[in-house]
């Protein structure tokens, strides 16, 4: 027993480590800094998750779908932003990119909700797919923020499907432009006033200096 | 798409011969599993070497070439997880009971735990039981319909004890595979001190 005791303490004295304890360390650290790194695509994953359970809850089925405006930005991760717990009973519309996963609800015009800061945007001067001829306009950021829901739009290609759920029925739209526009506050909109389009405005991918615009035109 | 099985096989062997690339592909398959086969008696480390570079050069062209539906199948596979954690469908929960069982078993009979680890798990099984009984008894008295997620998780006290009990285990996973990592450091590097 005393033997025994010495030993602890001679070891002790030593401050041997045992390479057992640095490598569990090294692994805890290795897990952590994975979890640090891709924490923010795991929110954004997150927050998609919880939008389709929150949208399924309250009514939305699944479906396979030169005006002044707020400037979207590329956000990251150092931009912290008041999360303030949304109401989705309140949605005025659902917009859905099945080819790069975006299904995300947007609010009426004045509600507080309304804002890049939140959620998709709807632009001031929008009107609603079943106005024939007219042009609904939404906004969000790109990036790899928590609020970056246009943060895919880049990869699609002319001929892409867009959806709108607006009072119950779903409106179909097919990409047919893509440009670029300086960002200074104002956005031109090149688009033919006979046909009912959807427009996104984003930022555009690795540009902080210019806008890029998505004109889709309502094929169904 | 109501092809029987020979159908489905036949359709594969038309593939198989409609191109160059596939055939390519189908006799670099053939060749790798031969080499394997071949070396199960020669023992060769270098025809093991070979094979894990073609392998993994073959994997990583594939990323390169497919890069968005890498993308597409990671983030599916997380958000699918994120789903059981967070939004599991009933029937999942109930199986992740049953293994919350098998394993409160297991630490209750196994001689290998240490009494640390089975403290930990008797704590962590024990509030995983306390956590399903409340989930049936609030199902059962508020009369909710277990089939429909969407009405069930729309009661909050549904919800936080799904995922808290959800979260406890995914815990208790986190903690046991590091646990058992750490085991295995142990006994394979620390060094044996001469009494």
């Amino acid at each position: 027993m005393r033997m025994r005791n010495l030993r602890f303490l001679n070891k002790l004295k030593r401050k041997e480590y045992k390479k057992s304890h640095l490598l569990i360390f090294g692994s805890l650290l290795v897990f952590m800094g994975f979890f640090f790194l891709s924490f923010n695509h795991l929110a954004k994953l997150r927050e998609q998750l919880f939008s389709d359970m929150l949208l399924s809850m309250y009514g939305y089925g699944n479906q396979e779908s030169k005006v002044k405006a707020p400037i979207a930005k590329n956000v990251s991760d150092g931009t912290v932003y008041n999360q303030k717990n949304i109401d989705f009973s309140k949605y005025l519309g659902v917009l859905s990119i099945p080819k790069i996963g975006l299904r995300r609800g947007f609010y009426n015009l004045d509600s507080k909700y309304n804002s890049i800061e939140y959620n998709v945007t709807v632009v001031k001067g929008s009107t609603m797919p079943d106005v024939a001829g007219g042009n609904l306009m939404l906004m969000a950021h790109s990036g790899d923020a928590y609020i970056s829901y246009f943060a895919y739009l880049y990869r699609l290609n002319i001929g892409d499907n867009a959806f709108v759920t607006y009072n119950g029925r779903d409106y179909k739209y097919g990409l047919v432009n893509v440009y670029n526009v300086p960002k200074n506050g104002k956005v031109k909109i090149n688009r033919n006033f006979d046909r009912t389009t959807l427009t996104l405005i984003t930022c555009t991918k690795d540009d902080s200096t210019k806008q890029t615009v998505y004109i889709f035109e309502l094929v169904g | 798409m109501n092809l029987s099985v020979m159908g489905k096989i036949s359709t594969v062997f038309k593939y198989l011969f409609s191109s160059f690339i596939s055939l390519n592909l189908f006799i670099l398959a053939l060749l790798l599993f031969l080499l394997l086969l071949f070396n199960i008696k020669r023992k060769s480390k270098y025809v093991h070497y070979i094979v894990l570079v073609i392998y993994v050069a073959f994997m990583l062209s594939i990323f390169i070439a497919s890069p968005a539906y890498i993308g597409y199948s990671i983030d599916s596979f997380i958000k699918g997880i994120m789903k059981y954690i967070y939004f599991p469908s009933t029937v999942a929960y109930f199986f992740i009971m049953l293994f919350c069982g098998g394993m409160l078993i297991y630490s209750i009979y196994s001689k290998k735990l240490t009494k640390f680890k089975r403290i930990f798990n008797y704590v962590t099984f024990s509030i995983m039981f306390f956590l399903f009984t409340a989930f049936v008894v609030v199902v059962t008295y508020n009369k909710l319909d277990i089939r429909v997620l969407e009405l069930l998780y729309k009661n909050d006290t549904v919800l936080s004890i799904v995922q808290i009990s959800n979260f406890i285990l995914f815990g208790w996973i986190i903690f046991t595979l590091f646990y058992k990592l750490y085991n295995y450091f142990k006994k394979n590097y620390d060094k044996k001190n001469e009494d």
